[in-house]
């Protein structure tokens, strides 16, 4: 059972390629940037398709706006891991769900961060569309930045959850391989099972409870409506 | 000199249109090991593909056994093969041929 929460293809009309890729590999479904319908789509009986935001202000104001206007509408929200206020506000923010890793910028996660992280329950998001594109020297970086992060992470309590980063349907892999780049990343294998399984899964759950209806905060909800007098 | 074990992994290639020939995906496969874990990792891996249908896609590659992470690994992590866009799946592993059909 793995989930993929990292699609990053803009156009809603690749979701049938991708779809068809995800059922091929066994996935369970994935989360795609340009789906604007509801919140969590079901394409067949064993894919699920859901939508996700990425925040990109540059502070904690500008990405506190967007955050109040999309949190109700997407199902998996993330920030990418720049500026340090920024990703400190978001990593103590429950509304967000995911820190994305930046393998472009030598950003790291601090272990002040990942422990805010660890206590809000936000979780360490790692791309792996960047190892499949780049080699050698360039690549050596990019598994220095991430293995970094991931110990970092590990260490603080925080979860890591592994995406594709896929902007085409062959940047997917299967639950076995993207466990496989997991432990070559630092995560053992009982880890790496779960960072691609159980804990994507667990945010999807908790965040279907949350944009039902009568869902107030974590533990409150409203069962029955009583009559205006 | 002390046998290694060897271990069989059953995987499928998916790609875009064009055909990958066995010779490609070998050498992609090791340019990729040696460029992850060096040389005498990719050496001791002693990778050897043994069946590949290039149609399907579906194939047989043999390694040893303490190589066998790595391996996977380095294929998991081609993105490309001669311009071609790949995704490398892992099917099985076993110790026999027999065992990976069963």
């Amino acid at each position: 059972m793995s989930f993929d929460l990292g699609v990053l293809a803009t156009d809603a009309t690749e979701i049938d390629a991708f779809s068809d890729m995800a059922s091929k590999l066994g996935l369970i479904g994935f989360a795609i940037i340009g789906l604007h319908s509801e919140p969590l789509k079901t394409i067949t009986e064993n894919l699920q398709v859901c939508n996700r935001i990425i925040l990109h202000g540059k502070s904690i104001n500008s990405v506190r706006s967007q955050i109040d206007k999309i949190r109700r509408k997407a199902m998996i929200v993330s920030v990418p891991l720049r500026s340090i206020d920024v990703i400190n506000w978001a990593a103590e923010d429950k509304r967000v769900d995911l820190l994305t890793v930046d393998s472009t910028l030598d950003n790291r996660l601090r272990d002040t961060t990942s422990r805010l992280a660890a206590a809000g329950n936000t979780y360490l998001e790692i791309q792996i569309a960047p190892l499949l594109k780049s080699s050698g020297l360039t690549r050596s970086k990019i598994l220095k930045s991430y293995r970094e992060s991931v110990s970092t992470a590990m260490d603080a309590g925080m979860g890591v959850v592994l995406t594709s980063g896929a902007i085409h349907p062959m940047g997917l892999r299967s639950s076995v391989a993207m466990a496989h780049i997991g432990i070559l990343l630092g995560m053992d294998r009982a880890y790496a099972d779960s960072a691609i399984g159980s804990l994507p899964w667990s945010i999807i759950e908790r965040n279907m409870k949350k944009l039902q209806p009568g869902f107030v905060s974590n533990g409150v909800e409203v069962l029955q409506k009583g009559e205006e007098k | 000199m002390k046998k290694v074990r060897r271990r069989y992994l059953l995987f499928k290639l998916h790609r875009d249109r064009p055909v990958i020939e066995d010779k490609q995906l070998s050498l992609a496969i090791w340019k990729s090991l040696l460029s992850l874990y060096g040389e005498i990792q990719a050496a001791d891996s002693k990778l050897y593909i043994i069946d590949y249908n290039e149609s399907t896609g579906e194939g047989i590659l043999q390694c040893t056994l303490p190589s066998l992470q790595q391996v996977i690994a380095a294929a998991v992590v081609i993105g490309e093969i001669n311009g071609t866009a790949v995704s490398f799946e892992p099917k099985k592993t076993s110790g026999t041929i027999k065992g990976l059909n069963r």
